[in-house]
Formats: structure tokens, C-alpha cells, sequence
């Protein structure tokens, strides 16, 4: 059948042919009810790296936290300096032993919906989120929720099985408990599975989704709360951080926020143009260096030290990060609740100060070489890095050639992010990068992780000569009543975990955002995780 | 040529059954426990406990061979699990995907051999010529810019600056054009350079010569007969890259923001979503294998000789 020449003729026009229509089969395909129209008005269009992933209130990844919180509230939210001010809760007491907490809700609150959001709903989203305890096991209180219960229509009562203060603060997170509207539970009740609808009572409703591409929120006109300025949010999901850049270039976005997602040359370059606004938030959190004190050469606080007096911290910040960063004195960021006044040592980059200590400590230079030597084992250590994160991998080749003149040989390491966790975790490193929660979790989620057997933190601080001590004070805090007294133990606890050397803090990691001349009132929330869109308009 | 179809697609299974040991063995090689990698994306705290339960649901306490074996019985059912991140069937999830990515690679083709064939074969037809010179200078450019730069220049030149095509997303056509031209230019590169060989070679056969003291037309010889025979290295070269260009669409997708196949992959990487890397492997050389048949299939239509050697021997 393959020797006429006409048939075989044919069938080539009819391959070519059906690759031809197939492609444009396949962009018509895609162009249906798609393209947003660029012209839509009261639009603030933004980019972010993924997907926004299910909006259910109750998983985490590949959902994403900021979406979630346009969508669902808290009944506390966690502001500047850390204050907890009154969300969908109007007011709370708490019981004398601190194990019964009472929520009075706010009558006017709605779903978006229409469905009011009462004790009754508040009762059924944590009796949920209580049927997957493994899941949320990592936020403390969960774990201790004795009883949930309605006593009238506005009023929901949380039993715990031990006090346990930050469960006020732990409220405020954005994941997992916020509260999803009758509508939306699937029928075995079951949210980690997935949800109907998202339905919420937060200030933007989700309109338009499309995997991949893009999403768009509209307002929730019937929102309790301060209405927003722009009517849409259109959020693109651009992965690629220099494509962002582009697009925001040329106008089709106006805003990129956030941790990491404009590449900081860039942040500077578009800054120095004068055509755009930038903004910088507070701390979120402490970018800190872990020392591994089970490891006999740096089990010796002197040798800890010597490390940190023998960088120049402030000049290591400001080179790598632009002064988009802050050079850290304390291991928590001092704007968290109860981290505002801790007493440790600061320590300032000193080399002559380095170099005595480690000569106390027993490391001489021999002659003629480059590396100290103790008992003629060199005084040689390994960093590891997130091979990904460009800030880690300099500030790790900074500090190796830092190190190096005070003869300490640093060894670098770049692993990929979940190595880098099992290896933090199975006690496997010299030195490691890593960062605390930030707000809203800390300080009682970072001495938490300090105190959980199993995680580098607490081996690091093995060498403590009062570690047990430390470990049975960090137990002690969430069980206090009295704020005095808890404010007693975490400057104590923070001052002698800073002062024995094993955790360095380096800087203070803070977002970035980049607009339009014509955004106005941009904020960052106090929250990490929360959404900055509230207040937020486009100059028409 | 029946047969000779058969016999390929049998072919198949010895490659596929490879592919499958590759991808149940990378889970051993990986430094990371996937039951960890589970946890960790899921966001669950590890415990003893729960790891010992998720390594019993994902078979891996069992022998080697017999883990082996399951992931061939649920690949034939089209079964690659549960991603770890989303929780959905891996292959409903990247089902969703492929179109975008076949319509981008497509896309990318029929430019590729739209500008090569005219290029590559005039380029050997007047050699020295300035076209010749022109295509040489493209081969270079095309065979030498990274792609992901090449994605950033088109977009920086053709969007920012001249506003002719948006910067990233989907939707009409307009999207289509930067990304595949950034797929094509380095496919342009070989096959002009491919073509322009073969056709100066076909010139120096005696074939020619008849022809042309036959005192047939010079512009039949070079339509009918070298064009002809000479595009065949042409095609072969682009059998080979079918399959790479589907995988290789990898950067640009997510340069263009490309909602396929290949920026789901690299998500995976990252989140360390084992099934989905599994699928993305043996998906890929099943991909080539395939291509690879059509081409051989598109070969044996254009110059019969090479099915006259091994298909029709009945």
C-alpha cells in the first residue's frame, strides 16, 4: 500500500494536517473563557511563585498561606509587636488555672454565603481539625483540647487537659484553625480530604481559578470587617523570579511581595530607576547558624566563641544582602512577645578577641601552618547550606575565608533543602543554617523545638553544662499563669541558650515588596503568613 | 511492514520493563526516606510510628524484586499512586498537563521545520552564498545561547520593550509564539546545518549528473530527487529529538510560565514527590521510544528504499 506515490503523498498532507489542526485545536482549547481582560479596572494584579493550591482551611501544602488567609479568619489576630487583638472573637476569658479558655464571638460576622458563623460552626471546624490530631500535632494546643463546646449561640468554650499560655497566640495562625462555612464540609465531614466550597468569612471570595495560571478574588461585599478598596485580586502564578520582574516591567502586574521571590539584584536595580515604590517589613525571623556541640572540637563554649567574635557580621549582612537584611544581635527578633528586652552578650566582630580565646582554649598554630592544632588534630569543621538559597552559599564561602585567618578551617557543605533537614535532624552536621518560625509561632514554637528530642537544636546545645536545667524550664513556660513570671523564665532561658555560644544569630530576615507608582497603603501584616491586600488601592 | 511495526512494539516492553527497575530502584539511591519525604510534604510530624505505617503502605519493606514487580503490575493498570503533595492520582495529574506541553512542543516543531527545510536546503543548493552565510550565523547563535537567556532576551525585546506578545501565561496564540520560537532556535541550528551537509553531498552523486544530462529542469533535480534523499539524516535527527523536545520543554515552561508538564516535574523535584518523578521518568523514555518508531515509520514513506531492505521482505 506504501509504493503509489499519490497514497503516500496523501498520507503525509494528512499527518501534517492533523499535527496542524491538533496545535490549533489546542489554542483555541485554551483560550476559552481564559485571557482576562487587561482593561478590567479595580483590579490589583500580583504574581506569585506556585499555585495557589485547594483554598480548605485545614491542610497545608501545596495550599498556600496567603490565599488561605484572604479566604478564612482567626478569632485572634496577631499585630505589630505581637499583640493579640480580638478577630472573630470579641473578647475571651480564661479561667484561673488557665486550662478553660471562653470565647465571646462577634454576632455580625457572616459567610460569604450568607450563613451566620456562631458557636455552632466554631465547635464543628475544631471537632474536624481534632479528628486528624496527627496532622496538627505541631501546633501545641491541639494536642491538649480536652472538650470543645457550645454554651450559647455566641459563646464557645475550649477545655484543655494542662494550661498551656499561647493558645491565644496559636489562634492566630493561618492554618489549621479557621473556620469554613457549613456549605463547604463535605459530606463524610472529613476537610482533609478536601472541601466542597470555599466558603469563609474572610474579606475576599475566590471567583476564578485556573491550575497553574492564575486566580482571581473578589470582594466579599458583605464583609463584616473593613471593606476592601479594590473590588479583584488577580494573582499570577509565575514560577520563575526574573519572568516576574519582567512582567512587572512592563506593567502587567502591580505588586510583588514576599520572601525571597524578586531576586535582590533586581529589587536594587528596579529601586535605582525612581519609577517604582519599595517597602521593607520588620524582622520575621532570625537567620541563625547552629553549632553541632556533641562534636568534640567545638564542644568547648571558648571555641563558639571564637567563631562569632572572628566575622564581621555587619559587614557579611550588608555585602550579601544588599541591607536587605539586618545584622541580628539575638536569636529571636526583638518585636516577638517577650523578646523585647533579653539581656545577653552582644557579641562585636573582634580577631585579636577570636584568636586569644582559641589559643586558651588549647588550638596553638604551629609554625609554618596555616590551620590550629590541638593534641595534632586540626581544628577543622564542616558548614552545611541550602545548596539552593544563593544568601546561604555566600555568606557560607564569607565566613570560610573569615574563619580561615583565624585558623579555623571551615569545610562547606550544599545540600538540597530536605537533606538538609534529615541531616539537622539525624544530628549528622558541624554547623547548619537555619531560621526560627517566626511570627505568629515564636518564641514558644522555637523553644519547643529546642526542647523536642530528635531535632538538631537540641543536640546542639548537648555541651551546656545546664542543659537539663534549661530543657525543664522550656517545659515550665507554657504551663504559666503568670505573666511575670513567664516573662522571668524566656529571658532567662534566651540569654543562657545566646550566651553559651551554640546558636549565632546572623540577621534579621525581612520581605520585600516592589509596586506601581500608583498602589497606595501598602502594609505588611504583623503575621508571616497573612495577606497584605486590605488596605490596599490603585490610584484611578 | 506489519510485522515490522509488531516487531518494534515488542520492543518496547524490554526498555519499559528497564525504566521500571530504574524508578524503583532511584527510591533506594535517594538519601532521603520516602516516607519521610511523605511526612515532610504533608506536613505531618514524623514519628516512629507513622513512618512504619507509610513504609508498610508504600511497600517498602518488602523485598526488593517483589517491590519490583508491584510497580509493574500498578503501571500497567496506569496506576503511579498518590502525589505526596496534592494528594490526587499522579497520572490524572499530569494527564491534565500533557496538552499544553504537546501543543507547546508542537508548536515549536513546525517552526523548527518550517524555517529549517527552505534554510538548510538553500544554504547547500548556493553555498557561499549570503543565505548560506546567513543560516551559518543562525546555526552558531542557535546552537550556542542557552535557551532559559534566549526565553529572557525574547521576552525583554518582543514584550517589555515592543509590547508585540505578553510576557508568561496561556490562552491564544500570541502566548504560543515566544516560548516556541525558544524551543525551535536551537532545532533550527542543527537540522539547517544537517540538511545543508546532506544536500551537498547528494550534489556530488552520479544521480545528478544523469539527471541533469537526462536535460531534466535543475529546479525537479533539486525539488524531486536531492531534496528528497537528502532530508532523510534531517528526520532522524528530529526522531531523536521528539522525546527530548517534550522533556526539554522543562526550562522554558517555567521561564514562560507554562503551565505543563515540565515545571509540574520540577515541582516534584523540589517537594521530593516521589510518584510523580517515577511517572515522569518512565513517561519520558516510553516518549522516546515511540518517537523514535515514527520517525523510522516517516523514513520508510519519504525514501522506500530503506523499507524495501527491512519491511518487505514477504
Amino acid at each position: 500500500m506504501f509504493n503509489g506515490r499519490n497514497s503516500r503523498k496523501m498520507l503525509l498532507i494528512t499527518v501534517f494536517i492533523l499535527l496542524l489542526s491538533s496545535l490549533l485545536l489546542g489554542c483555541t482549547k485554551a483560550s476559552d473563557g481564559s485571557a482576562p481582560k487587561s482593561e478590567n479596572d479595580n483590579m490589583l494584579k500580583i504574581a506569585w511563585p506556585r499555585d495557589i493550591g485547594e483554598l480548605n482551611p485545614h491542610v497545608y501544602n501545596p495550599s498556600q498561606l496567603f490565599a488561605q488567609s484572604m479566604v478564612y479568619e482567626p478569632l485572634v489576630s496577631y499585630q505589630e509587636g505581637g499583640e493579640l487583638k480580638p478577630h472573630l472573637a470579641e473578647s475571651w476569658d480564661i479561667s484561673e488555672d488557665g486550662k478553660e479558655y471562653t470565647f465571646h464571638l462577634r454576632k455580625d460576622v457572616k459567610f460569604s454565603d450568607g450563613t451566620s458563623f456562631n458557636a455552632d460552626i466554631v465547635k464543628k471546624n475544631f471537632d474536624t481539625i481534632l479528628n486528624n490530631v496527627a496532622l496538627h500535632s505541631w501546633l501545641g494546643f491541639i494536642t491538649k483540647i480536652e472538650r470543645t463546646e457550645v454554651i450559647d449561640e455566641n459563646t464557645f468554650k475550649l477545655t484543655l487537659t494542662e494550661p498551656y499560655y499561647p493558645t491565644i497566640q496559636e489562634l492566630a495562625v493561618v492554618r489549621p484553625v479557621r473556620f469554613l462555612g457549613e456549605a463547604g464540609f463535605p459530606e463524610d465531614g472529613d476537610t482533609s480530604k478536601g472541601v466542597v466550597e470555599p466558603i469563609g468569612t474572610g474579606p475576599w471570595v475566590l471567583e476564578e481559578y485556573k491550575t497553574d495560571e492564575y486566580a482571581i478574588f473578589k470582594r466579599n461585599e458583605n464583609y463584616w470587617g473593613e471593606l476592601p478598596k479594590e473590588e479583584k485580586i488577580q494573582v499570577k502564578v509565575i514560577p520563575d523570579a526574573e519572568t516576574r520582574v519582567l512582567a512587572f516591567e512592563k506593567g502587567e502586574l502591580d505588586l510583588i511581595y514576599g520572601e525571597g521571590v524578586i531576586n535582590l539584584d533586581a529589587f536594587k536595580q528596579l529601586e535605582s530607576t525612581g519609577d517604582y515604590e519599595t517597602s521593607i517589613s520588620e524582622p520575621v525571623a532570625t537567620r541563625q547558624l547552629v553549632i553541632n556541640s556533641t562534636k568534640e572540637q567545638l564542644s568547648d563554649e571558648r571555641v563558639r566563641q571564637a567563631l562569632h567574635y572572628g566575622f564581621n557580621k555587619e559587614a557579611l549582612v550588608e555585602g550579601i544582602t544588599s541591607g536587605y537584611e539586618e545584622k541580628a544581635d539575638y536569636i529571636l527578633p526583638t518585636n516577638f512577645p517577650y523578646t523585647k528586652e533579653i539581656d545577653a552578650n552582644v557579641i562585636n566582630y573582634d580577631v585579636e578577641k577570636a584568636k586569644s580565646l582559641l589559643d586558651e582554649a588549647g588550638w596553638a598554630l604551629p609554625k609554618g601552618k596555616t590551620v590550629r592544632e590541638k593534641d595534632g588534630q586540626p581544628l577543622e569543621v564542616e558548614l552545611m547550606y541550602d545548596s539552593a538559597e544563593s544568601i546561604q552559599k555566600t555568606m557560607a564561602e564569607t565566613l570560610q575565608s573569615e574563619w580561615g585567618a583565624i585558623g579555623v578551617k571551615l569545610n562547606i557543605v550544599g545540600v538540597e533543602l530536605t537533606e538538609q533537614i534529615q541531616r539537622f535532624k539525624d544530628n549528622k552536621f558541624d554547623i547548619n543554617f537555619f531560621s526560627n518560625y517566626g511570627a505568629p509561632y515564636d518564641p514558644h514554637t522555637f523553644l519547643n523545638i529546642v526542647l523536642s528530642e530528635g531535632f538538631g537544636f537540641n543536640e546542639a546545645i548537648s555541651a551546656y553544662q545546664n542543659k537539663g536545667e534549661l530543657l525543664k524550664q522550656i517545659a515550665e513556660v507554657p504551663k504559666t499563669t503568670d505573666e511575670e513570671k513567664r516573662q522571668q523564665l524566656y529571658s532567662s532561658i534566651l540569654k543562657s541558650i545566646q550566651d553559651q555560644g551554640a546558636i549565632i544569630p546572623i540577621s534579621y530576615i525581612k520581605k520585600t515588596a516592589i509596586y506601581q507608582k500608583d498602589v497606595t497603603n501598602f502594609t505588611f501584616p504583623a503575621n508571616r503568613d497573612e495577606h497584605p491586600f486590605t488596605g490596599i488601592s490603585i490610584k484611578q | 511492514m506489519g510485522t515490522y511495526i509488531f516487531k518494534r512494539l515488542i520492543s518496547i516492553i524490554p526498555v519499559f520493563l528497564l525504566a521500571a527497575l530504574l524508578t524503583t530502584g532511584m527510591i533506594h539511591l535517594s538519601p532521603v526516606d520516602p516516607a519521610e519525604a511523605y511526612l515532610a510534604a504533608a506536613h505531618i510530624q514524623p514519628t516512629d510510628e507513622i513512618l512504619e505505617q507509610k513504609r508498610q503502605e508504600f511497600g517498602l519493606d518488602q523485598p526488593f524484586f517483589n517491590q519490583y514487580i508491584n510497580s509493574i503490575m500498578k503501571i500497567c493498570q496506569l496506576d503511579f499512586g498518590i502525589s505526596y503533595v496534592s494528594n490526587k492520582q499522579v497520572w490524572d495529574e499530569v494527564i491534565s498537563r500533557i496538552p499544553v506541553t504537546i501543543q507547546l512542543a508542537l508548536g515549536s516543531i513546525l517552526i523548527a521545520v518550517l524555517i529549517s527545510i527552505p534554510l538548510g536546503f538553500l544554504a547547500g543548493v548556493k553555498k557561499n552564498s549570503l543565505i548560506d552565510h546567513f543560516s551559518r550565523i543562525l546555526s552558531f547563535l542557535g546552537a550556542s545561547i542557552p535557551s532559559f537567556w534566549l526565553g529572557y532576551l525574547f521576552i525583554f525585546f518582543f514584550s517589555v520593550k515592543l509590547d508585540l506578545f505578553p510576557v508568561e501565561g496561556v490562552g491564544t496564540w500570541q502566548h504560543l509564539v515566544l516560548p516556541s520560537v525558544t524551543l525551535a532556535l536551537p532545532l533550527i541550528a542543527i537540522y539547517t546545518r544537517l540538511l545543508r551537509a546532506s544536500v551537498l553531498e547528494n550534489l556530488q552523486q552520479p544521480y545528478v549528473l544523469f539527471a541533469r544530462t537526462r536535460g531534466i529542469n535543475e529546479r525537479t533535480i533539486m525539488a524531486k530527487h536531492v531534496l528528497r534523499i537528502a532530508i532523510s539524516p534531517m528526520i532522524t535527527g528530529l526522531g531523536m529529538n521528539l522525546g527530548k523536545l517534550l522533556t526539554g520543554t522543562i526550562i522554558v515552561e517555567a521561564v514562560f510560565s507554562w503551565p505543563g508538564f515540565g515545571r509540574y516535574f520540577i515541582e516534584a523535584i523540589f517537594n521530593r514527590d516521589i510518584p510523580v518523578i517515577q511517572c515522569y521518568v518512565l513517561i519520558a523514555a516510553i516518549l522516546f521510544i515511540v518517537s523514535n518508531l515514527i520517525v523510522d515509520l516517516i523514513q520508510m514513506y519519504i525514501d522506500p528504499r530503506i523499507s524495501r531492505k527491512e519491511g518487505h521482505q514477504q
